[in-house]
């Protein structure tokens, strides 16, 4: 029963109408966001213009906070150089050390699927045959996976 | 005609279009006559793929947007009408028998269908998705009615999820026991479900559950999925507990711990199903 307090209207949008969620077939990069604890995942694909993000999907295992978290993030995101978005993801996870745990842990895995898909970028950009990269969320430092 | 993997994601968009669509409805009478249409597409949905896996080949639980949301009832039964006929044109070989009675079925659907159109009195405004977040007949407050909202939202997609999971795994099981608790959950979950949804209709926060990622459904080892799914019905026995004492009202907490207590006998199903699969190996 987290997130009681912040079920606002837009909240409750997000959860009727999660905005970019399902896959996108031939993404440019994918990356996995996952919480080790208890097996939820995000899953973020992104197909690219050059290096501008012309659009970001997400899936996930994952309760509603993280589906919301997913469906903002993303939104935020849609048009953004993969610089931009990196820099709106720091920022994202440094500003989640306040919120509350369960909270923290769906932000963490969301904005971890997206760097981990931007190694996945970088991996394939320089000739890998990587299906997907995944980041494992730890508190406060992430983890290789793979 | 369609390759079998898509004809098998029309007809899961059709089964969600009936399904929510039924759920939509303000008329208790004539949404459940369209569950009852919409439980005959899960029926169509199972014998598919059935098929499917006999042969050997490859199908998922992708879906696109599920368009079920209309004003009134009757631009619903046009919409649904329209997505009925989309699908008999996608059926490859009209002398199978399995296509024919598809055919026969959603022939009956859109006749249904054209005589409530053709009804004044079956037309009404759906209030369905208006997300007004009150419940006839009780008196929540803001943290009874959010923990409720959270609640419903995560539930639904939780029984959403375990039917199509259960479903997967019947095309596969290999034997009789097996495959009759997966029934047994599959049957409950429907169940759980259809009183969810509806609950969600009355509070004007009906929606589709999300797709469900393909390694929910296609997993190697059925014996810890079931070790997560009874770790994971122990939480959502919690949960329902917690909202029965949160809602303060007896005939909301009678029903919430009447839910409670039937997923104690799923816990027991897929104990026995974990006990099964162990004395096997």
């Amino acid at each position: 029963m987290a997130d009681i307090e912040a079920l606002k209207e837009e909240y409750i949008d997000h959860m009727m109408n999660p905005r970019n969620y399902g896959k996108i077939e031939e993404a440019d990069a994918v990356g996995i966001g996952q919480n080790p604890f208890n097996n939820e995942m995000v899953e973020i694909y992104l197909k690219l213009e050059g290096d501008v993000i012309e659009e970001i999907n997400f899936m996930a295992i994952g309760c509603m906070s993280t589906i919301v978290t997913g469906s903002i993030f993303t939104d935020m995101l849609v048009g953004e150089t993969l610089q931009e978005g990196e820099s709106v993801t720091e920022e994202f996870l440094a500003n989640l050390v306040n919120a509350p745990e369960e909270q923290r842990a769906c932000g963490e895995m969301v904005a971890k699927a997206f760097l981990a898909a931007l190694v996945n970028l970088e991996h394939r950009r320089s000739g890998k045959e990587e299906e997907r990269y995944t980041l494992v969320i730890s508190g406060d430092c992430v983890t290789d996976a793979e | 005609m369609q390759s079998s993997d898509t004809l098998f994601q029309q007809k899961h968009e059709l089964w969600l279009a009936l399904l929510f669509g039924s759920f939509s409805l303000p008329d208790e009478e004539i949404a459940d006559l369209l569950y009852d249409f919409a439980m005959i597409e899960y029926r169509h949905l199972n014998w598919l793929g059935g098929r499917l896996a006999a042969e050997g080949k490859a199908f998922d639980y992708e879906k696109d947007e599920i368009d079920y949301r209309a004003e009134t009832t009757h631009a619903l039964f046009a919409k649904l009408k329209l997505q009925i006929e989309m699908m008999g044109r996608a059926y490859p070989d009209p002398e199978d028998a399995m296509y024919a009675r598809f055919r026969s079925d959603e022939d009956y659907f859109v006749r249904k269908l054209e005589s409530l159109m053709a009804d004044p009195q079956a037309d009404a405004e759906i209030t369905a998705y208006d997300k007004h977040r009150t419940l006839p007949g009780y008196t929540l407050d803001k943290t009874q009615t959010d923990a409720l909202t959270l609640f419903l939202f995560e539930e639904s997609y939780k029984e959403y999820e375990l039917i199509l999971v259960y479903t997967y795994a019947n095309f596969f099981a290999d034997s009789k026991r097996l495959s009759n608790i997966f029934i047994d959950l599959i049957y409950e979950s429907h169940f759980h479900l259809k009183s969810f949804a509806r609950m969600m209709e009355k509070m004007g926060i009906l929606t589709v559950p999300r797709t469900i990622m393909e390694r929910v459904y296609k997993f190697e080892d059925l014996e810890q999925f079931l070790i997560d799914g009874i770790k994971e019905e122990e939480g959502a026995k919690e949960e329902c507990v917690k909202l029965a004492e949160m809602v303060g009202h007896d005939a909301l907490r009678d029903f919430f711990f009447f839910i409670n207590n039937q997923e104690n006998y799923h816990i027991a199903l897929m104990e026995q199903a974990l006990d099964f699969l162990r004395s096997r190996a």
